[in-house]
């Protein structure tokens, strides 16, 4: 059954029964909105540091430029997707972005990282950032 | 002792405010969540007060390895192939307008690389390529749609 949450103009449509969450904040109607359900921010470099986070409890160094990062409260299923970005302050040109890839490590616990350089060398990064959306 | 409030079993459960009112979501005497007057949700949920989030409108994790398919997804009626390492997203409800954000991450292969070539109000052409610029096929390929 829905629930209609009227504010004249916001959100009207609250569709328990569906698990839907509809709300316009500048869509410009109210449409679903899907859920970033995890996120970090994390120096992988040197001893691996959470700068911030939401539902990530520890990231796993397993090597340079290997990183797993584990979840608090686990994903349903292993179908979620991951969004991923590096930047390395050291590189030729300053603080250069790199390529950020997932790795074949999927579990609904845990999701593998790995960065790599314009080389495609595996390689420690400074700023590391990471969404989920499921 | 917590208070239940049941949905109607036909016309289900509403919440209203006047013109000019906003809905306020309080506990312990704060404002734990908001629906504004314009439509905005806000919450904290660990962002130190209660802000504006904003929607992410579409996502689609892509097995583009071989016959492409879906793994899972959320307003995304279908994955056309349109060439090798190149897919069309399309939505099942339009965007609004073009302006929307896409983010395209890809399993590590060799030096790969993502692009996005073309958008519409109701999908997006996106490509995975490796070194040299050929098309790679991934599984899977994250796309994520915020607007």
């Amino acid at each position: 059954m829905a629930i209609t949450l009227d504010g004249t103009t916001g959100i009207t449509t609250a569709d328990i029964a569906a698990t839907t969450l509809t709300v316009n904040a500048g869509f410009g109607s109210n449409a679903t909105a899907y859920g970033v359900r995890a996120w970090v921010n994390f120096n992988g470099t040197s001893t691996v540091a959470i700068r911030d986070s939401e539902n990530v409890s520890s990231i796993t160094d397993n090597g340079t430029g290997d990183y797993t990062v584990n979840f608090t409260n686990s994903m349903p299923d292993i179908n979620y997707v991951t969004n991923a970005f590096a930047a390395f302050n050291n590189h030729v040109g300053g603080n250069g972005c790199l390529g950020f890839y997932t790795s074949n490590l999927t579990t609904t616990s845990a999701r593998g990282v790995v960065a790599r350089s314009f080389n495609n060398t595996a390689i420690d990064a400074t700023h590391l950032a990471l969404s989920i959306v499921r | 002792m917590a208070t239940i409030i049941n949905a109607d079993t036909s016309d289900g459960l509403k919440l209203t405010s006047d013109t000019s009112g906003q809905i306020d979501f309080q506990s312990a005497g704060s404002t734990k969540a908001t629906i504004d007057t314009s439509g905005n949700l806000k919450f904290n949920s660990g962002f130190g007060s209660v802000g504006t989030a904003y929607g992410v409108r579409a996502w689609v994790n892509i097995d583009g390895v071989g016959t492409v398919g879906i793994n899972a997804s959320g307003n995304v009626s279908s994955i056309t192939d349109v060439g090798t390492g190149a897919y069309r997203v399309n939505f099942t409800n339009a965007m609004p307008d073009t302006n929307f954000v896409i983010s395209v991450t890809t399993r590590v292969h060799s030096y790969d690389r993502t692009q996005i070539t073309a958008r519409t109000t109701t999908s997006c052409d996106l490509g995975g390529f490796a070194l040299g610029g050929s098309g790679a096929d991934y599984d899977p390929v994250n796309v994520i749609v915020v607007r």
